[in-house]
């Protein structure tokens, strides 16, 4: 019986299926690129918040908080260029899907210690004031998702209107 | 059936890695001076990393007291980035804890604080059964998008280098606007400051010449490099305390339990 099911993917043709994934992959790559720029252009002029952002997740000391708050932002608008672009698309997917796999876990573990912090993913940050509760699942549920995007686009890197297919075929 | 499917998926395969041959074949001859994608990936790559170097230096540049404005102290502070001690005329008592409050004077829970615990707080301080000691933040004018936390703490140093600091903090705090992120305008600040007894003249040029700038840079950066990321935050000889739930009964209590 699988085999029906099978022999109609394949009856689909190729060049349909692909122009579906490589249209999936275009909307995937401005999701996610978008996301990253809007996310690092809002931290990135106020590094210090940033670094205190971090420290507020009580994992790293000062010395590490400190570089990752005053990089990511960077990263994140880089990679999400890259991704906008289409500019090497998988290698940006790798990485940015690691960043959510970080975000999700460090999410998680403020979750589970009961830490009552914003995540900072839009700068701001920090210990909520009394009275503000953290929104620890819409956080997590956003980033789950970036990260299926961002896994799809490693897993299909030829997109619809990429610099990679412009200047590489 | 099984065969037939099979010889279908391999007519697929082939189609498929011909047509990318075709590709390639279609690709290599119009593409001989087409970019390199080795050397591109390679630039690419120098590039972010000098990015990402470059923001993490700027941001270490930005932890130095870069403001354009003074380097002064204000008086009851002891060091760059230190607390400002706010009750150095009272005789303190044997074995006495030091109270580090760290306070934006935009922080609505701030407010509740000090209206909670303010005048406690007051009282042992002058009575000398504390070391009270004030670290004025200001990050909230990042999240607000204005200035006012950064004026209040100046217009607050000005008061400290009379003498009066803790009754302009005391003012601030409950002339604290109910909106958050409305603020205080300059002269409201001068009002509270001359209230308590300072010379307008002179408050005027301390502000004019923005003395404590560095100073208040200084804090904020020490406060976050120590991990306060929330205030209020009160530390008792260094231990941060539990506000929740605190009554002035309780919190007399607990500076008691402390000086021995």
């Amino acid at each position: 019986m699988s085999n029906v099911v099978a022999d109609d993917l394949e009856q689909v043709p190729d060049a349909r299926r692909d122009s579906l994934r490589e249209t999936i992959g275009l909307v995937a790559r401005l999701i996610v690129g978008v996301v990253l720029v809007v996310a690092g252009a809002l931290k990135v002029t106020h590094p210090l918040d940033s670094a205190r952002a971090v420290m507020a997740y009580e994992i790293f000391p000062w010395a590490v908080s400190r570089i990752i708050g005053y990089a990511l932002p960077m990263v994140e608008i880089i990679l999400g260029l890259l991704l906008i672009a289409g500019l090497f698309t998988r290698a940006a997917a790798v990485i940015a899907s690691l960043l959510w796999l970080a975000f999700i876990i460090g999410i998680a573990s403020a979750w589970v210690r009961g830490l009552q912090i914003d995540c900072g993913c839009f700068g701001g940050g920090g210990a909520l004031a009394a009275g503000e509760s953290p929104n620890y699942f819409w956080e997590e549920a956003r980033d789950i998702g970036l990260l299926l995007l961002s896994l799809w686009l490693v897993r299909w890197p030829r997109t619809r209107l990429s610099a990679d297919s412009a200047m590489f075929g | 059936m099984g065969a037939n499917a099979k010889k279908r998926r391999e007519a697929a395969a082939t189609s498929g890695s011909m047509s990318r041959q075709d590709k390639i074949n279609a690709a290599a001859p119009k593409g001989g001076g087409g970019p390199n994608k080795i050397l591109l990936a390679t630039i690419a790559a120098i590039v972010a990393i000098a990015a990402v170097v470059g923001a993490v230096i700027m941001g270490s540049q930005g932890e130095k007291t870069d403001s354009a404005g003074g380097s002064a102290l204000p008086a009851g502070a002891t060091k760059m980035g230190g607390g400002l001690v706010s009750n150095t005329s009272a005789t303190l008592v044997d074995k006495a804890p030091t109270l580090d409050i760290y306070e934006d004077f935009q922080c609505p829970a701030c407010h509740q604080a000090e209206q909670l615990l303010g005048a406690k707080i007051d009282e042992l301080a002058k009575a000398g059964k504390i070391k009270l000691t004030y670290h004025v933040m200001n990050f909230l004018d990042t999240n607000l998008k204005n200035d006012a936390s950064t004026r209040a703490a100046k217009a607050s140093f000005c008061a400290a280098d009379a003498g009066k600091f803790q009754p302009v903090h005391d003012a601030i705090f409950t002339n604290q606007p109910a909106n958050e992120g409305d603020g205080w305008t300059d002269e409201q600040l001068k009002k509270f400051v001359t209230d308590a007894g300072v010379d307008a003249a002179a408050y005027d040029s301390c502000v004019k010449s923005d003395k404590h700038a560095q100073y208040l840079d200084a804090v904020q950066t020490q406060t976050t490099k120590d991990g306060v990321t929330s205030t209020p935050t009160f530390k008792l000889n260094g231990e941060q305390m539990k506000l929740a739930g605190m009554t002035p009964d309780t919190f007399a209590k607990a500076i008691e339990d402390a000086t021995k």
